[in-house]
């Protein structure tokens, strides 16, 4: 038996050696460990005529036999896989192919179509308002009153010229869409926002994405479940959303609200600093005195705070990006080295 | 802002470990950044929100851990123990400007010694990093840490005519501040003057002429309320941010000023060996009126969609101070304390509730409203369309920032920018007219970097002054230089050149129903001599084409040609419009090969007008396969080779027919053009 092993072994080695692409490789494997009629099988369907005593030592040589074919085969596959060896005809079919390359669009511009593709099968409409806006609309109507330290937070840049800012966030939109529409109103905006503030993680230039809801009997319950929702849907997992109280004047109640941790799903990680929960953005449910404002510029009352209601809530896009893909420098966003945008290609 | 532990639990017995104190109190909506130091001596770091003016102090944070803990506050002692008579008159006070300071009151300390204060007064400043200046000013400072109410202490006898006169400051007046610094002020800001001029900037800072120094004997105490817009502004204006400042402009307890001034008092007393006199003074020109809310429970779960228990209301409500006076069926009257300048209307009751009981269990729902579908504007539209059609053409999307230096602007013609009033650099003080700056900037960028190639683009908005107004448009613009497409070792190497942004600008036209392009010759500033074009719609111009001037692109730092456009999107389309089929050819066409020789100047669209216009057949189509000239081509001549592919709707086109109309378009183009034949071309 140990004879015969070491004949089909010494055969084997023989045949592969000659075998010269894939196809060749497949009939050896054929030949050698085919289930029916291969060399190796049916040394090991002999073994059962082999008297008891020297059945031991037989096995183990047919198995080390059918080690070394299976090794050996692999070694070929490996080292024969990718390279394609040239064939007679002189085609190098690993040379590189001939590509019209597109371009990319940048990571913000992305996750700006996820979110909009998010809102738009949520049944949103797509809302915007202008870049340069008036001290009214984002703020004024936002109820923040004149002067109000409020306003401190919100670093605003002023254009020269009456009364014009370049807006601070997207929540004047909320103001245009209330405007412009009749409840039900579902809407979601994306847009660049402008902030007095330039580091690792602000730049003076950002996109927020603004989402409003308003229509009878609307509550923070649908506030949670539309976040919850949305995030889940943006990082592609189940994530469950922490409302915590915080202050936005043209919300109230009004909150932050966090997202359980998307890296370590709430056991703690340095992302999320251990707390399990990742900051997103601001929310809360519309408060009656933006409404009451709109009714007053409207001269009718369109949204009567005691038979409707709404929820309004923010994020930055940014954020979104710089947590999907691991950037840790927003300025990145805006240097536009190609190094950089072809790592996102789409 | 900086928490004692120790300091917390004079006023609220506190069994849990700091961490949960501070989680506690975020959840209600007093955010914790941060904790340093363990047990008693923790110091909590908390972000208090500008609605909260009363939270930004010791007795207030511990009001809200007691309400929320169910614990009882124990408010420090503030009985003094007043003498009957005085040292001297009392002081003459005086509140001018009644509507900025509603409430002014004060009292007299005599017989003080100034000294370092003691200890344990010592150590709560410094726990949460107030340096200690003696005990007088300790004790104002104490009290405002404690009890939130800025307060201001003066030497008496340093005040002219032992008057206040609380008052606008007149014009031209001055006031040197504690801090050393000789302040202008303007007639809206208030002061507090004596007799004879302003010793102290209102609700901000002390002056020096009155400031307490050894010498002093005798001490004011200013306990008041003034305006928070008026605090404000002032504040804004010098550049001058307080402690008393920042509890002022969110807005100080009207009713708490007494309280603060008698605690201040007898402290004072008591480390300072002083002697509290008759008083109160006490002026109140406009006293606030209560604020009281009619509220109905069943609003909060209306509003937060989740059932609160009507217990748990009153509570939320009562431990916070606030009165809650039954008054129907599903009403109640709310009286809402002074301190809670913040809550004015129903849904803020509801917040507090809310707070109160947490954020945490508020299910999850999705409102269910009817929506016509929501989708994409025109705008959207546009951009998405824009955007891929220059993807298509291997450009990759940039995003600059809107803010460009003036020569951004004036280079590329942008007239009338629109001006930040407040940049963060001068070298970005406009806001860009032109999408182009921005994208010679990254060209640069990524050129000095060794990249061989570098064609971007980008969507964006310009901003014009138009009519003193804003004006916004929306524009799509791109660059490129260096390698061309296809990178491949089939192909020959090659630079961009004006037919690579021409194809990109064709692609793009085609998707916002902008083709056939109107393009023509034109002198652009910015764009190199008879390598400009300007696009046109409608005998507007609506962008350009061509190739940058050179001076420019070496100014932007880049060696080499740079090509590009820049389109208005919103003049230039609505996107494209749903296309109309069109039945397929269901008989065979037939195309014809010609190689002309014309003179240089001959353009391509002369030759295919002339085509289109003599021949008696259809054409699908005209096409150039070759451009060439040199050697084997007369000087000043260009060899054109081009394919003309014949189809007819309703017949097979036989040879001899085609052949009489090409030699017809070969005869006219050679009368009208001048063009000849190179020679046969097989059919």
């Amino acid at each position: 038996m140990k004879e015969r092993a070491l004949a089909i072994r010494r055969q084997f080695d023989g045949d592969l050696a000659a075998a010269s692409g894939p196809a060749a490789r497949s009939e050896v494997r054929l030949r050698y460990l085919g289930r029916r009629a291969g060399l190796v099988t049916a040394l090991l369907k002999d073994l059962r005529a082999v008297p008891a005593a020297e059945r031991a030592a037989a096995g183990s040589a047919i198995n080390d036999l059918k080690a070394h074919v299976e090794s050996a085969l692999a070694d070929a596959e490996a080292r024969f896989a990718g390279t394609g060896a040239p064939t007679p005809a002189g085609v190098d079919a690993t040379l590189p192919g001939l590509v019209w390359r597109p371009g990319t669009l940048h990571p913000i511009t992305q996750v700006r179509e996820l979110v909009e593709e998010i809102f738009l099968e949520m049944g949103y409409a797509l809302g915007a308002g202008p870049e340069v806006e008036t001290d009214a609309y984002n703020f004024g109507a936002l109820n923040f009153p004149p002067d109000h330290p409020a306003r401190d937070t919100q670093d605003t840049f002023f254009v020269e010229g009456n009364d014009l800012l370049l807006r601070t966030h997207t929540s004047p939109v909320q103001i245009h869409t209330l405007e412009d529409s009749h409840p039900p109103i579902k809407m979601a905006a994306i847009g660049r926002v402008f902030r007095r503030d330039s580091d690792l993680t602000h730049s003076p230039v950002f996109h927020q994405v603004e989402g409003l809801v308003v229509g009878p009997a609307i509550t923070f319950a649908h506030l949670k479940g539309t976040l919850e929702h949305f995030c889940g849907r943006v990082f592609e997992r189940a994530v469950v959303v922490r409302l915590r109280p915080s202050y936005f004047p043209f919300v109230e109640p009004g909150a932050e609200y966090d997202i359980s941790c998307i890296f370590c799903s709430g056991s703690g990680c340095r992302p999320c600093k251990g707390s399990g929960f990742i900051e997103m953005g601001g929310a809360g449910m519309v408060h009656p005195a933006v409404f009451e404002q709109v009714n007053r510029r409207l001269g009718e009352t369109r949204y009567d705070p005691e038979n409707l209601s709404g929820f309004a809530f923010g994020l930055g896009i940014e954020r979104i990006a710089m947590l999907k893909h691991g950037i840790d420098d927003i300025r990145l966003f805006y240097e536009n080295d190609l190094r950089f945008l072809s790592q996102f290609p789409a | 802002m900086k928490f004692g532990h120790a300091w917390l639990s004079s006023y609220v017995t506190i069994h849990e470990e700091p961490a949960r104190v501070g989680a506690r109190l975020t959840d209600a909506g007093v955010t914790l950044d941060g904790i340093e130091g363990a047990g008693g001596t923790a110091v909590y770091d908390f972000d208090i929100f500008a609605n909260r003016p009363d939270c930004m102090n010791h007795l207030g944070l511990a009001r809200e851990y007691a309400a929320l803990v169910g614990e009882t506050l124990r408010r420090p002692d503030s009985a003094v123990d007043a003498a009957t008579g005085s040292t001297g008159p009392p002081p003459g006070i005086v509140i001018e400007a009644a509507d900025l300071c509603r409430r002014y009151s004060a009292r007299v300390v005599s017989g003080i010694r100034v000294g370092p204060s003691p200890a344990w007064l010592r150590e709560r400043l410094e726990s949460i990093g107030q340096r200690p200046i003696n005990n007088v000013v300790d004790a104002t400072n104490f009290v405002l840490w404690e009890m939130g109410h800025p307060l201001h202490a003066f030497d008496l006898d340093h005040l002219e005519g032992g008057r206040i006169v609380v008052r606008r400051a007149a014009a031209g007046e001055t006031l040197l501040t504690l801090d050393g610094i000789d302040r202008k002020l303007l007639s809206t800001m208030l002061v507090i003057a004596d007799a004879r001029r302003p010793v102290a900037l209102a609700g901000i800072m002390g002056g020096r002429a009155s400031e307490i120094g050894p010498a002093t004997r005798r001490v004011l105490l200013e306990s008041a309320w003034f305006d928070p817009v008026s605090v404000r502004r002032t504040s804004r204006a010098l550049g001058l941010h307080t402690d008393a400042s920042h509890r002022f402009e969110r807005g100080a307890d009207p009713e708490g000023t007494l309280a603060a001034l008698d605690r201040a008092a007898k402290i004072i007393a008591e480390i300072a060996s002083g002697r509290v006199e008759s008083g109160p003074i006490d002026l109140r020109p406009s006293p606030f009126p209560k604020t009281v809310i009619p509220f109905r429970p069943s609003r909060v779960a209306a509003l937060l969609g989740v059932a609160v228990d009507v217990i748990v209301m009153r509570e939320a409500l009562t431990r916070r101070e606030f009165q809650i006076a039954p008054a129907g069926s599903d009403l109640w009257q709310v009286t809402v304390p002074s301190f809670r300048r913040d809550v004015s209307r129903d849904v803020d009751l509801i917040e507090e509730i809310a707070r109160h009981r947490g954020y945490g269990d508020i299910p999850s729902l999705l409102p269910l409203l009817p929506d016509d579908g929501g989708g994409r504007g025109a705008g959207e539209r546009l951009g998405h369309a824009a955007r891929e059609a220059l993807r298509a053409a291997g450009l990759s999307e940039a995003i600059n920032y809107s803010m460009v230096d003036r020569d951004d602007c004036e280079l590329f013609g942008g007239k009338a920018p629109l001006a930040l009033a407040n940049p963060l650099q001068a070298k970005a003080a406009f806001l860009r007219t032109s999408l182009l700056p921005g994208l010679l900037r990254n060209l640069a960028h990524n050129l000095n970097r060794g990249l061989p190639a570098c064609h971007l683009f980008e969507i964006g908005l310009v901003f014009h002054r138009l009519r003193e107004a804003p004006d916004e448009r929306l524009r799509a613009a791109f660059v490129l230089a260096g390698r061309g497409q296809p990178f491949h070792w089939s192909f020959p190497r090659r630079e961009v050149d004006l037919y690579d942004a021409r194809g990109a600008l064709d692609l793009l036209a085609e998707r916002i129903d902008l083709s056939p392009l109107d393009l023509s010759s034109d002198r652009i500033g910015f764009l190199e001599l008879a390598r400009g074009l300007t696009i046109g719609k409608e005998g507007r111009a609506i962008g350009c084409l061509g190739e940058v001037a050179r001076l420019l692109r070496e100014r932007y730092g880049i060696d080499r040609p740079v090509f590009c456009a820049e389109i208005d999107l919103a003049a230039a389309g609505s996107g494209r419009a749903p296309g109309q089929f069109r039945p397929l050819p269901r008989f065979p066409g037939i195309r014809r090969d010609l190689a002309l020789v014309v003179a240089r100047q001959v353009t391509f669209a002369s030759i295919e007008a002339v085509v289109r216009k003599t021949a008696a057949l259809p054409i699908a189509e005209v096409l150039v396969f070759d451009r060439y000239f040199g050697p084997g081509v007369p000087e000043g001549k260009v060899s054109l080779a081009i394919q003309i592919a014949f189809q007819h709707p309703e017949r097979t086109l036989s040879a001899e027919e085609v052949q009489a109309v090409q030699d017809a378009i070969v005869a006219a183009l050679e009368r009208e053009l001048g063009a000849t034949l190179r020679a046969p071309a097989a059919g």
